[in-house]
């Protein structure tokens, strides 16, 4: 399988860095002789910080002579504070455990307010002379060439070290080199300075210097790497070749036209190489490789040109790197993540992740496309654009709260769409915590409650339209009752006025009568203004809805709203709401009225006992003939018998400011649903308003007004009185 | 004359109660005036009335509930029906139930005098 090359030029540069970095490992450990081992070991942290712009670099080794381990390490210049090596070491064993030979050899930590990727290499020839850690914010880290750096410097410094014990038992690595080595002309290399020619000449300086060299750089490199001709043959190569292979070098020759290669991809190889050779770039494939045990294993091969002064190429270096793990572990991945993925784009939320410093790194699709955002408009603190102004406050607060706290919360603030229209959210917010408690990252989703909010909004509304509507009637109800009412004084006002024209026509005129004829007319006159009056100061009702209706549930919210008040009036509520109560048909808010109308009726009337406990019970259940019925119990004082005729009338009223409309209006409401209402003496203390329904089936609700059947006894008062 | 005939009025609202008797009697009749159907009833002066002023809307027993009750009762007291609520066919109703005559309130003096004219007229 061939890659692609697109960045050929600055792979081409990157290799040649990475060779380059190599020597210099390889130059420093052995050219310093005899120096202190904790300098030496110094200068290699301090050369591969630069190299791979490492968040920090740290070593532990074992002293040999006291049992207190050497601690070395060098953090970016960026980081605030002074952080040593001790510090970097603690920061290690809380995260990772004290004993370094149990560290992962890739793990994920918090360092400073920031997630890092780390490595961990053990030193020595059995992993047992100590630890190398390297760390970097990168998630990537490391790629393969700086896993390969990584590796040749902790290989250079157990040689160094062993060789600062020349009582040790420890053996020098096969592919020591014993041979004196030119110094180095060239200093470590500075990444600002001088672009990609001045870094080819420098590299190829330090090539022609060490033609010789190129041997034990090879054999110092931990992967198979082969050295070919410039016309493409293959001319050396190091131990792990050998190693993997189990061939000789002239069997590797015939590389082309045997077995090393995977037989599918032998001819991608094949032409890929020799395109290379052609054309002096660098190239990569991917192919699969027989080893001595005769199980093919993928590679990752990449060769690069090693050019002479003249720029003509001197040598190609080839490196294998055996990816046969990483490979099974990319499908293992893709897989899982092609699940997750899925999840996650399914999952009906908008789904995203942060970074411990609270900026965002990933959104799914729900998100994007909800508010109309590339990943790259989103990130970090992108997505705040699309917060509603007044709601971006609060949310920014909350979300530094849950930083702070590191626990998880949720705050609610509103998410423009991509249209432009503002929805209700719920942002939920989730740490993701190393073993110290540290914060790795957030993850979070928000939820759509448009409809809930708009839901509390509807209740907010249907509250203030019941407290308004209590002081409302039906308009029809209204006139009749107007009509009805006024017609009486109005009656009065004709007749005194007719016996008094009468009075004064007698002969002699009958003064005294007359006089009183119209001091009765004045009374009924200031009487029908009253009532006008009172009545005037409500308006228009609604007109009617005709729905189905959960008796319960309108029972539930009206008693919901009611709440504050009875409590206020130490009044205590018991409900007992049957269960599977049909529903009946009519309008919501008028039957609300009535039940809200008795509820306070019976508050009120409990307003004065104080012997005995306030208790209200509403209850509803079925009656025999299919109806709804709910009752309101109260433990007042009752009602008269005398009275009892005129409970359901207009203007009927106890209450020292009452209208006395409410038990006449809910009257009229219960019969236009069809039903009837009535009041009852309890057993003990107090009285019981009833109504009851007819469940719905065909039954239609008249918007007229009564036919006068409404002042009929047998609707107001139950025979069961007394 | 030297005895008036007697108008009897019964009407739950106290305005009417107070006002008709006073006119009734410049038209020159004796009147009383209850309150309820039951008080009437339970009064003395059941047998005595030539003529009922019945309003029809009334807590406990109606007004025509009281005619019908007066009928059962063996008397034939003529019935003029007046009241506050009413639509075109109430008049009729009443009347076809065997009302002298059915009056909206406010009715004017000579609409209640052509009614007991026909009352006392046909008794």
């Amino acid at each position: 399988m061939v890659i692609n090359r697109e960045h050929s030029t600055e792979e081409s540069r990157r290799l040649q860095q990475c060779f380059n970095d190599l020597s210099q490992i390889v130059a420093l450990s052995t050219a310093l002789g005899r120096g202190s081992l904790s300098q030496l070991v110094a200068d290699l942290l301090e050369m591969l910080l630069g190299m791979l712009h490492l968040e920090f670099v740290y070593v532990r080794l074992k002293d040999p002579v006291n049992a207190a381990p050497i601690e070395l390490g060098r953090t970016a210049k960026s980081l605030d504070g002074f952080i040593g090596p001790k510090e970097i070491g603690s920061v290690l064993n809380n995260a990772l455990g004290s004993n370094p030979q149990t560290w992962p050899a890739n793990e994920q930590i918090a360092f400073c307010d920031k997630s890092v990727s780390l490595v961990s290499l053990r030193l020595g020839p059995q992993g047992d002379m100590g630890i190398l850690v390297a760390a970097s914010t990168r998630a990537d880290f490391p790629e393969e060439t700086e896993r390969l750096r990584l590796d040749v410097a902790a290989n250079q410094a157990v040689i160094a070290l062993q060789q600062g014990r020349p009582s040790s038992e420890a053996r020098q690595p096969a592919n020591a080199v014993d041979e004196p080595l030119a110094q180095p002309t060239i200093d470590t290399v500075s990444r600002e300075g001088g672009g990609e020619l001045e870094q080819l000449r420098r590299a190829v300086e330090s090539l022609r210097l060490r033609e010789i060299d190129i041997q034990s750089v090879v054999d110092a490199i931990p992967a198979p790497t082969s050295i070919m001709t410039a016309e493409g043959e293959v001319e050396a190569v190091n131990r792990p070749v050998l190693e993997y292979f189990g061939r000789s070098v002239d069997e590797l020759r015939h590389w082309s036209t045997s077995d090393i290669v995977h037989p599918d991809d032998l001819q991608p190889t094949i032409s890929a190489w020799r395109l290379a050779v052609e054309t002096g770039e660098p190239y990569e494939v991917e192919s699969r490789h027989r080893g001595s045990d005769g199980v093919y294993r993928w590679f990752h091969v990449r060769g690069f040109p090693l050019r002479g002064s003249d720029g003509h190429i001197v040598r190609w270096c080839v490196l294998q790197i055996d990816i046969e793990d990483r490979k099974r572990a990319e499908q293992a991945l893709r897989t899982s993540e092609r699940n997750l993925y899925l999840i996650i784009s399914t999952i009906p939320g908008l789904v995203w992740s942060a970074r411990p410093d609270g900026s965002a790194d990933f959104f799914n699709q729900h998100y994007l496309d909800y508010v109309g955002f590339s990943s790259e408009q989103a990130q970090d603190w992108g997505w705040t654009a699309a917060v509603h102004p007044e709601d971006l406050d609060g949310l920014a607060s909350a979300w530094q709260a849950f930083m702070a706290t590191r626990q998880a919360g949720e705050k609610e603030a509103r998410l423009r769409r991509f249209d432009g229209s503002y929805r209700w959210f719920l942002f939920r917010a989730n740490p993701l915590r190393d073993d110290s408690g540290n914060v790795i990252k957030w993850f979070g989703i928000n939820t759509d409650i448009e409809d809930r909010k708009r839901a509390e909004e509807e209740l907010r509304d249907t509250q203030a339209k019941l407290a308004h509507m209590a002081r409302v009637m039906m308009m029809g109800e209204l006139t009749a009752s107007i009509a009805h009412e006024v017609n009486q004084p109005l009656a009065g006002i004709v007749t005194n006025a007719n016996t008094c024209l009468r009075m004064l026509a007698a002969d002699p005129p009958n003064v005294a009568g007359a006089r009183e004829t119209v001091r009765r007319t004045l009374r009924d006159g200031n009487r029908a203004s009253d009532i006008i009056g009172r009545l005037r100061a409500l308006f228009n009702r609604k007109a009617p809805v005709s729905q189905p209706i959960d008796l319960n549930e309108a029972t539930r919210e009206v008693i919901a709203l009611s709440l504050n008040k009875l409590h206020r009036d130490g009044v205590s509520l018991r409900t007992r709401l049957a269960e599977d109560l049909p529903r009946v048909t009519g309008d919501r808010v008028q039957l609300q009225q009535v039940i809200l109308n008795l509820l306070n009726n019976a508050a009120d009337a409990m307003s004065a006992i104080d012997d005995r406990p306030r208790e209200l019970m509403v209850s509803t259940g079925r009656d025999e003939d299919s109806c709804v019925r709910l009752s309101v119990h109260d433990s007042g004082p009752g009602f008269d018998l005398e009275v009892a005729e005129r409970l359901f009338d207009a203007f009927y009223t106890t209450k020292g400011d009452g209208m006395g409309i409410g038990l006449s209006v809910s009257r009229s409401i219960v019969e236009n649903h069809h039903g009837r209402i009535w009041a009852a003496l309890n057993d003990g203390p107090g009285a019981t308003f009833s109504f009851s329904i007819p469940g719905s089936s065909e039954v239609t609700i008249s918007i007229g007004g009564p036919e006068g059947k409404g002042t009929l006894a047998a609707n107001n008062i139950a025979r069961d009185v007394g | 004359m030297s005895t008036r005939l007697l108008v009897s009025v019964v009407d739950d609202d106290e305005s009417v109660r107070e006002s008709l008797p006073d006119l009734l009697r410049e038209f020159g009749y004796a009147a009383q005036a209850f309150s309820s159907a039951e008080a009437f009833l339970a009064s003395e002066y059941v047998g005595k009335t030539g003529c009922l002023i019945l309003d029809i809307a009334m807590p406990g027993m109606t007004g025509p509930e009281l005619q019908r009750e007066l009928i059962r009762l063996r008397y034939q007291i003529p019935v003029v029906f007046i009241t506050a609520h009413g639509d075109e066919s109430t008049r009729p109703r009443m009347i076809g139930q065997g009302a002298v005559e059915c009056l909206s309130k406010p009715f004017s003096d000579e609409a209640l005098l052509r009614a007991l004219n026909a009352a006392f007229g046909a008794g």
